[in-house]
């Protein structure tokens, strides 16, 4: 029955309940309570629910479509992903994403290295902190432009620093790689942003007591303070990860996929798809593939945590 | 929930264009690249507003990549009531969806069949017109004279004998023969086009276009032979493919290289100084036996099919078609007038431009991505890029172009 078992949530608040005085005080409150959660949560849920769950629930209908945007779709079932498994480019995609995983993941350790380094109280420091974050403020485009400049084979620094033209955005050998060390740069000093945070909420009284144990440089490192960075460490991964998944604003600025698509990866084949040639539905499919490839990776890690956590 | 998906996906940025048009407002979307092509297409409005008082304009200047992108959106849901496009098989895209109005009837009554002769084909789909042509632009060789001088160039090649000979005396005098942005794959395009059309003739041309001819034809390997010499005699800018167009001319700004194959809308873009030294010529003829055929690229405006003020639409659209405006508009674009009845132009390299179409006994191509369609094109294009970077794999290019062409064009 109901009335014996302590509801929290009441699924809805039934008109006989709120006229029904006899109710125990206590109640009445908590329900009051949670209808006014519930208007606070509305906006953010109806927000989540139009530009978020919607779009997410359209793009994996229309990936069964053929549509070119402008006719009526035309139902195809799975075709979209058969010829998606089948498309060269896709696994050039695939592959390029994989790539863009394994290297991106360099930024954290590097970024924990520059927090370390900055997280010291010398002269200056602040100046040199802020030449450290400021390609995090810099738009992808501009990053993109001043490393097209940077890499050009005749005129550029590089080419200056090796006596010789690397063509490294025009070949497909060199692209992918000269596109994700572009992209490492404001990754880095965004990853750099996280641990100096991290480090300032490190609790001195511990510091100062593993000192008085004898602990320092890297005993101190791995054992004090990287385990109290563990869930800034888990932020750095996560963001980094998702980052290079959706790596789009430099390929598109540096090389635009190219040449020949030896560069693009999933986010920009999807792009190219429904922009260029108006393939809305196959489009989708990249889309929901490369959602799936988040997804899956996102619930792997959040159960991670909760796991470590409990 | 089509119509609801595209309102979502384009209403910031269509907010100006979709407003609530009343009758007696012309909404009219340009493309442009460039203060002035936007300028000139501004004036080209007020004066038709003159000349039509009772009509209010409504112009959306949209920058051309982006206009792209969200054309599709207006074209199904709201539409604008006049837009700039190009001619062919871009043109072709929309018509054979229903998307585009028939102005066959403009065509007869404001007697266009014979101002516009030459650009009918581009404008018709199916038999029926969908487009008004504006502009034109010539393609050719882009020289230094002063380098060419230097280098002891006597004349402006006409063979393919004498490019070559001039080929080799700029590389004696230290200088690269072509520069060539093939990070941006069209302008290896126009090499691919050139070379096809004067070694196989444009109705080879226009047939390997159409997807008719297989890729795997000799024909098609003689042009990328003949390209692959180009290439191995180093008569190429190195590393062409880190450049785009941009990247692409300050070789011949500063003197590195010494030609360019390239539309003449780039003809106002070169420095004030260097102007006077640029020169430009005809692609030179390599098989005399096959009549010359250019590329000569239209620009059109066309009334969507949804439009909603298509009277006024059809009235803009034959002030447009009036010669004197035409010239106007090839003025500003640093092209030439569609308008046959058009002034000739007064500027040098659009003259040159003007005399190279008007003589060619070939016909007149639309250029690469424009005769086929956008897919096999950049299959194409990506192909050729692929060439460029290792010229050894034409077999593998060609044999990939004949497996996407098999699949695109439903040929097995």
């Amino acid at each position: 029955m109901p009335a014996q078992t302590p509801v929290i949530t009441p699924a809805r608040p039934q008109p006989s309940d709120l006229a029904a005085a006899s109710k125990p005080r206590r109640r009445s409150t908590a329900s009051r309570r949670n209808r006014a959660a519930i208007w606070f949560l509305a906006p953010a849920c109806l927000m989540t629910a139009v530009y978020v769950l919607y779009p997410i629930f359209y793009t994996i209908y229309l990936s069964f479509f053929n549509w070119d945007g402008m006719m009526k779709p035309e139902f195809i079932g799975l075709a979209n992903y058969v010829e998606m498994l089948h498309a060269p480019t896709f696994h050039v995609a695939l592959k390029n994403n994989l790539t863009w995983l394994l290297l991106f993941l360099l930024a954290p350790p590097a970024g924990l290295i520059a927090a370390l380094y900055l997280n010291q109280k010398v002269r200056g420091i602040r100046l040199i902190k802020t030449l450290f974050f400021a390609p995090f403020v810099l738009s992808g485009v501009v990053v993109g432009l001043i490393f097209s400049w940077f890499y050009d084979p005749t005129f550029g620094l590089l080419t200056l620093l090796l006596g010789h033209g690397v063509p490294v955005l025009g070949d497909p050998r060199y692209v992918t790689f000269g596109i994700i060390f572009a992209a490492l740069w404001p990754q880095t000093a965004y990853c750099m942003i996280l641990f100096l945070t991290g480090l300032t909420s490190i609790n001195a009284d511990q510091v100062e007591a593993a000192r008085m144990e004898g602990a320092k440089g890297w005993s101190m490192l791995r054992y004090v303070i990287l385990p109290q960075l563990r869930s800034t460490t888990f932020m750095a991964f996560v963001v980094t990860i998702i980052g290079a998944l959706r790596s789009f604003d430099l390929i598109s600025v540096m090389s635009s996929g190219g040449p020949f698509e030896s560069s693009t990866v999933l986010a920009y084949y999807t792009y190219d798809q429904a922009i260029k040639y108006y393939r809305q539905g196959y489009s989708a499919a990249i889309a929901v593939t490369l959602f799936a490839i988040m997804l899956i990776y996102i619930v792997y890690q959040l159960r991670r945590l909760l796991r470590d956590e409990r | 929930m089509k119509k609801l998906f595209c309102t979502s996906l384009l209403a910031a940025l269509l907010v100006s264009a979709l407003g609530s048009a009343a009758a007696g407002t012309l909404a009219v979307n340009i493309a442009y690249k460039g203060a002035s092509q936007r300028a000139v297409w501004q004036s080209t409005l007020d004066e038709f507003k003159k000349a039509n008082p009772d009509v209010d304009i409504k112009a959306a200047f949209v920058e051309e990549e982006a206009y792209k992108v969200q054309l599709p959106g207006w074209l199904s849901t709201q539409a604008p009531d006049v837009i700039n496009w190009h001619n062919g098989e871009r043109m072709a895209f929309y018509a054979s969806r229903g998307l585009l109005e028939d102005l066959s009837e403009d065509w007869k009554k404001n007697k266009w069949d014979e101002v516009y002769a030459s650009t009918k084909d581009a404008s018709s789909y199916k038999g029926k017109q969908y487009a008004l042509p504006t502009v034109y632009y010539s393609w050719g060789l882009f020289y230094r004279k002063d380098v060419f001088k230097t280098a002891g160039i006597a004349a402006e090649p006409k063979t393919w004998e004498e490019l070559l000979d001039a080929c080799n005396k700029l590389k004696a005098a230290g200088v690269t023969p072509f520069a060539v942005g093939g990070r941006d794959s069209w302008t290896l395009a126009g090499w691919f086009d050139y070379l096809d059309l004067r070694l196989n003739g444009n109705v080879f041309h226009q047939q390997l276009m159409a997807g008719e001819i297989p890729y795997t034809d000799a024909r098609v390997k003689k042009v990328y032979t003949a390209w692959k010499t180009l290439i191995d005699n180093k008569y190429f800018i190195d590393n062409s493919l880190s450049y785009d167009l941009d990247g692409a001319q300050p070789f011949l700004f500063q003197g590195k290289a010494a030609m360019m194959l390239m539309g003449t809308f780039i003809a106002k873009g070169f420095p004030p100084k260097l102007a006077a030294n640029m020169g430009y010529f005809q692609f030179p003829i390599i098989d005399a036996k096959i009549p010359t055929a250019e590329d000569g690229p239209a620009e059109s405006i066309h009334i969507p099919s949804k439009a909603r003020n298509k009277v006024d639409a059809h009235r803009f659209l034959a002030f447009v078609g009036t010669p004197a405006i035409s010239a106007k508009l090839a003025e500003g674009l640093g092209s030439l007038p569609a308008n046959s009845k058009s002034p000739e132009p007064t500027e040098s390299i659009s003259r040159i431009g003007f005399q190279i179409l008007s003589n060619t006994k070939g016909g007149i191509a639309q250029f690469y991505d424009r005769d086929m369609t956008k897919e096999m094109a950049d299959e194409g294009m990506k192909g050729m890029q692929k060439f460029i970077s290792d010229p050894g794999k034409i077999d593998e290019v060609l044999n990939e172009l004949e497996q996407s062409r098999k699949r695109i064009y439903k040929k097995s």
